[in-house]
């Protein structure tokens, strides 16, 4: 019995490793099981089991590259998980595949144009995998030997013996080896290492056996192991970087600098053609794998007629990557035209993609998101605030601080107005149960919160109310909605 | 009849584990005679009259021979012995995939590619700097 409690206790700390708390921050990956069917509360997602499962075969099938150049649309009313079905996707697809991920308004830049943005974003997703293969030669250092010539000026020659714990043996030095040696101030009891290829010596650290060999070291002294195995060992690295990240590099002569400060102005189409043919090249030769990555571009309908077509075209491209969209619009304007579309995304293209339509929550999902959202909460709250006092609860369930009817007024809540506004109050009625010196959020202080801060549909209905002693009102309802429109 | 499967898995698992196990004995042990045969060639160079005649043990046999001759058939012998040792890191690689096949990890990628070190080396510090 007494083991359980610091089981659930481990579970809640898990969570705390989030550094900040974000919408959709719970979400771990998809929450399906090996066979692919969708669990029905797992890795932080709720409900919506065929648009998981779904996502779970686009998911599988990008895994094994078999869909690139593809395009998933996602769609759904507000508030029905889209985005969470997507990160879960990315979380899911793991470090090695380039994800990214943007809304469909960051497009819109007076600093690029609107190809150069999209384009950037598709190169961010794709991939290329490629090998560093040295021969380096690591061990502690014997003893150093060193010949100098008797003019005092001239070339010298010296012996290096390195060990390991399994064999010991004596290299030849030449003039460069030694004065690398003696820049470095490599002396015996040192483990380094020497790059064959280069010849360029690195120190790793002083042999753990040679510790007591001073009274007092220096504050950067590290200690290591002596290494273990043959002397001369072979080390293989591969590495993962997007298009998007070469064309950087190459686009300026301190392209690097750039990456980093954000501002990555146009890149030249001659750099990236370079660097099609030479990526090209590498493949021909076997030297690097493309590896086709996921982008996601929420709000879809926020592009617009031009976007569409750049899409169109840049997904027969053959190195392209599986396009994920989401949208929350019905039939609607295209942007930048006056023909309505299903999704406000041009017939042409919406024909090449696989559609995953998600439904709103029910009551019984609402109150396990609300759950799921109120463990988060609090452990962020432990992060950021050391004084709140969790010991009172510590041991009770993870959802002990918010009693059972609480929940059930809040997911009553969710299904009338929004589930966002719901995850809001959360924490509102949590600061408000803190200042009445309570530990667990009450009915009481949902309603109070209730009260405070308005919902989209009161806020509306208060508008409506009081309208008229607003400024600027004067328009009546029919220009007003013209007005929106266009807007 | 679950049980023998488990045990039949098992038995696989574990071999291929001894297997690589073995392997990078092997590759310890030709290291060291790589180093050794190194040391005997430089020793030849450096220490020897050109000319003069040198001991050399053959299996467990001294013989004297011609400091060239020694000299050459030590070449001959690091030659075989890196690619012996390049062999095995390859069969080494493929030994790995196989355990992590039986162990249901995913493949790792990346590692039958032709290495390109100095790109890769001129990227990777472009992106971490």
């Amino acid at each position: 019995m007494a083991a359980i409690p610091s089981v659930k206790v481990a579970e809640v700390r898990e969570f705390s490793r989030i550094e900040r708390i974000g919408t959709h921050s719970h979400i771990r990956g998809l929450g399906l099981d090996d066979a692919l069917e969708p669990r029905e509360v797992s890795q932080g997602m709720v409900g919506q089991l065929t648009a998981r499962r779904a996502s779970g075969v686009v998911l599988e099938m990008i895994r094994e590259g078999k869909i690139a150049g593809r395009a998933v649309l996602i769609a759904g009313q507000p508030g029905t998980g889209k985005t969470a079905i997507a990160m879960g996707m990315a979380q899911a697809l793991g470090d090695n595949t380039p994800f990214t991920s943007m809304a469909g308004s960051e497009i819109y830049s007076l600093e690029m144009s609107k190809t150069e943005a999209l384009t950037q974003a598709f190169r961010k997703s794709i991939g290329v995998r490629i090998k560093e293969e040295t021969e380096i030669i690591e061990g502690e250092v014997v003893e150093v030997q060193i010949d100098r010539p008797a003019t005092g000026t001239g070339a010298k020659v010296g012996k290096l013996t390195l060990k390991t714990t399994d064999m010991e043996t004596v290299y030849d030095l030449g003039n460069k080896m030694i004065e690398s040696l003696i820049k470095e101030k490599a002396q015996a009891g040192d483990v380094i290492t020497i790059d064959k290829a280069t010849g360029k010596i690195s120190k790793l650290g002083r042999s753990f056996t040679r510790a007591r060999d001073y009274d007092a070291t220096g504050p950067q002294t590290r200690f290591v192991q002596c290494p273990e195995g043959e002397l001369q060992k072979r080390k293989e690295v591969t590495h993962t970087v997007t298009l998007h990240e070469i064309d950087v590099i190459n686009s300026r002569t301190q392209g690097f600098l750039a990456l980093f400060s954000g501002d990555t102005g146009e890149i030249k189409s001659e750099v990236r053609d370079q660097i099609n043919s030479k990526v090209a090249e590498w493949r021909e030769e076997g030297k690097a794998e493309i590896v086709p990555g996921v982008l996601f571009i929420d709000e879809v309908h926020m592009l617009d007629m031009e976007c569409f077509s750049f899409l169109n075209r840049a997904l027969e491209d053959d190195m392209a990557p599986v396009l994920i969209m989401a949208t929350n619009r019905g039939i609607t304007k295209i942007r930048g035209t006056k023909y309505r579309s299903p999704h406000g995304i041009p017939i042409d293209l919406l024909d090449r993609m696989v559609i995953i339509a998600t439904q709103p929550y029910e009551e019984k999902e609402m109150k396990q998101i609300l759950k799921i959202r109120r463990v988060v909460f609090l452990s962020d709250l432990r992060e950021t605030d050391p004084n709140y006092d969790f010991s009172l609860n510590r041991c009770e369930e993870e959802d002990a601080e918010m009693q059972e009817d609480a929940l059930l007024v809040l997911t009553r809540l969710s299904m009338e107005t929004s589930l966002r506004y719901a995850i809001q109050l959360i924490t509102v009625a949590n600061l408000i149960a803190r200042k009445r010196k309570a530990m667990e959020i009450a009915v009481e202080d949902i309603k109070k919160a209730y009260s405070l801060f308005l919902d989209e549909t009161r806020s509306t209905q208060y508008l409506k109310d009081i309208q008229d002693e607003f400024m600027f009102n004067e328009e009546d309802e029919q220009q007003s909605e013209v007005a929106m429109e266009t807007a | 009849m679950d049980i023998e499967k488990t045990q039949q898995f098992l038995i696989q698992t574990e071999t291929a584990a001894q297997e690589i196990l073995i392997i990078k004995d092997e590759l310890v042990a030709l290291d060291f005679r790589r180093q050794k045969t190194r040391e005997a060639f430089r020793a030849l160079k450096n220490d020897m009259i050109p000319g003069e005649k040198a001991w050399m043990s053959v299996g467990n046999m001294f013989v004297k021979t011609r400091t060239l001759k020694a000299q050459n058939l030590l070449e001959r012998e690091m030659k075989e012995l890196d690619k012996d040792i390049s062999d095995l890191h390859n069969k080494l690689k493929e030994q790995v995939k196989m355990l992590r096949d039986l162990e249901g990890k995913p493949e790792l990628k990346g590692f039958d590619l032709q290495p390109i070190t100095k790109e890769a080396d001129i990227i990777m510090k472009a992106l971490s700097k």
